[in-house]
């Protein structure tokens, strides 16, 4: 595996070299968000080792403002996370020679890969996708709130100052108790996204895998989506606060299958 | 501020990243280590942005996955103590090519405190510290403070029924709070592990900065009680403590979060001409 910097040295990505060095295929993964990014980690790598050695040119990468991109996520802008997804292709193409690019997109990842027009997508394969920004917004949101009662809570029971007491800042209540802090250009943004994967099968095809563990969206998600795949019996669950890691192997597997297959 | 790449181990096989400040000469080295299973970026964040602080203040700073974690492979036969003695070798020795030989600051959150001392009790080869949440003992006075702070505290006694029903419900059911199960789980510092790393600190006349949070609460509630409960002589002439009482333990509030890196940094930007120079 090599670590690089792209797009101007600003944001940063892995590469996974491909067992055959002479494949035509680049997989590029488009990693979820915030928590569930610090709790599949480890899964991605395993998967990028995986379809590395059966083949595939595999690339990882951060957006700006997040992991180990440059910048602060208070300073990304709406629509730069599809600008550096697009980077992240033509970088990945002229690094490896491939021809084809298949999309893994995981949660808000797989939102974002959607969004993505580039004429070299041959696939998308979605993880346990987010089909509403606005929905997933409002979730966050929610866990800010929980965040806060939280916060709330433990400054009573061990009679401490509370966030907000020791701001030295005019930021609302509200404010103070988020566990990331961003736009609102780039909320608006992120608010507007919508993945409708039977657009997607327009485009290019398309895999969806479901675990049945996708929590709070299950109203909005997927009453309409196009699914192909779904392991039901999978209790994991992406709820952030959540400090144990996710690596469901047999989630990892059937991902790989639809990546891999030809 | 650049970042650079860092490998280390047999064929290159461990992963790490350096923040590297706009002048090299001098420039103390700080590694992190993981915290916990987490990948050598998280929590939340906290070692890149960290380390880019850092690293704007003349400090170069090395966040590394040890084995097993994040992007470095497992070592297969190997227990966790002697996977991380064996990366730590590989580790100095990468850096020292790179940078020349020279003392190192080493810091971590949970289970990287715990490596932190650990490695630092196996050579005289470390000045510095930042432990975030490492295990402290218990002082004398520890359980009158906690009484009182209980007694003392209107909350308490307003929901003293549940408080009560939780003690009950978890002598019947036999559980432990989430906190001591996730201690029950850290390779700990032993005692000899302790007296050695501070031992050796104190030698090189370096500094230790310990960082609490609620997380600690069952065994730490006064600032002061680390250095004190340690039995270690004179260890509170070199020991800052910072307690954080509301923040959790992973930093899930960017404001903690903003505290934290700032509390850091003002203690780094106070010791950056003692930390330098220190080439052996």
């Amino acid at each position: 595996m090599e670590l690089f910097f792209f797009s101007n040295e600003r944001l940063f990505g892995s590469y996974h070299s491909a067992s055959e060095i002479t494949s035509t295929r680049l997989l590029i993964i488009c990693p979820p968000l915030f928590d569930e990014y610090r709790r599949c980690y480890k899964a991605l790598v395993d998967l990028a080792n995986g379809c590395a050695s059966k083949g595939m040119h595999v690339i990882r990468f951060d957006y700006l403002g997040t992991g180990e991109s440059f910048g602060n996520l208070l300073e990304v802008e709406g629509g730069q996370w599809v600008k550096d997804l697009d980077d992240c292709i033509e970088e990945g193409l002229a690094l490896t020679g491939a021809e084809s690019v298949t999309l893994l997109g995981v949660r808000f990842g797989a939102t974002i890969a959607a969004q993505s027009v580039h004429n070299q997508i041959s696939r998308y394969v979605f993880w346990d996708p987010i089909t509403s920004g606005l929905d997933y917004i409002h979730y966050i949101e929610e866990l800010n709130q929980q965040l806060k009662q939280q916060h709330i809570e433990l400054a009573k029971i061990y009679n401490v100052k509370t966030v907000k007491d020791n701001a030295t800042d005019s930021g609302s209540i509200d404010t103070c108790y988020q566990a990331f802090s961003y736009s609102d250009d780039f909320k608006m943004w992120f608010e507007s996204l919508t993945l409708d994967a039977k657009r997607c099968e327009n485009k290019a095809d398309t895999q969806v895998i479901r675990t049945g563990s996708t929590s709070v969206y299950e109203n909005s998600l997927d009453n309409n989506i196009y699914t192909n795949c779904t392991l039901t019996n999978f209790d994991y669950g992406w709820p952030m606060f959540d400090v144990s890691l996710l690596s469901p192997k047999p989630v990892l597997e059937a991902i790989a299958e639809k990546v891999l297959k030809l | 501020m650049k970042e650079d790449f860092f490998r280390y181990g047999e064929n290159n096989r461990g992963f790490g990243m350096l923040s590297l400040p706009e002048t090299m000469a001098d420039a103390p080295i700080v590694i992190l280590f993981n915290a916990g299973l987490l990948h050598r970026e998280e929590p939340y964040r906290l070692n890149v942005l960290l380390g880019r602080q850092l690293a704007e203040l003349g400090y170069i700073v090395l966040r590394v996955d040890l084995s097993g974690k994040g992007d470095t492979p497992a070592r297969l036969g190997l227990n966790n103590r002697e996977s991380v003695a064996l990366d730590w070798g590989f580790i100095k020795e990468a850096l020292y090519k790179r940078f020349g030989v020279q003392d190192f600051i080493l810091g971590g959150l949970c289970s990287g405190a715990d490596n932190a001392i650990k490695l630092t009790a196996l050579e005289p080869c470390v000045k510095g510290l930042i432990l975030m949440d490492p295990i402290s003992s218990r002082d004398n006075r520890f359980y009158m403070r906690n009484w009182f702070r209980k007694i003392s505290n209107p909350y308490k006694w307003l929901t003293m029924h549940s408080i009560f029903a939780r003690f009950v419900y978890r002598h019947i059911a036999s559980t432990t709070a989430a906190s001591e199960e996730m201690e029950s789980l850290r390779d700990k510092p032993t005692r000899e592990d302790e007296e050695q790393c501070f031992s050796y600190i104190m030698e090189k006349r370096g500094r230790v900065l310990a960082i609490f949070t609620s997380h600690a609460l069952s065994r730490y509630n006064e600032v002061g009680q680390y250095a004190r409960a340690s039995g270690i002589e004179n260890l509170a002439d070199c020991c800052d403590e910072v307690f954080f009482p509301h923040a959790m333990h992973l930093y899930p509030v960017q404001a903690h979060r903003d505290q934290l890196i700032s509390t850091i940094a003002n203690w780094a930007s106070t010791h950056l001409k003692l930390f330098q120079g220190v080439n052996r």
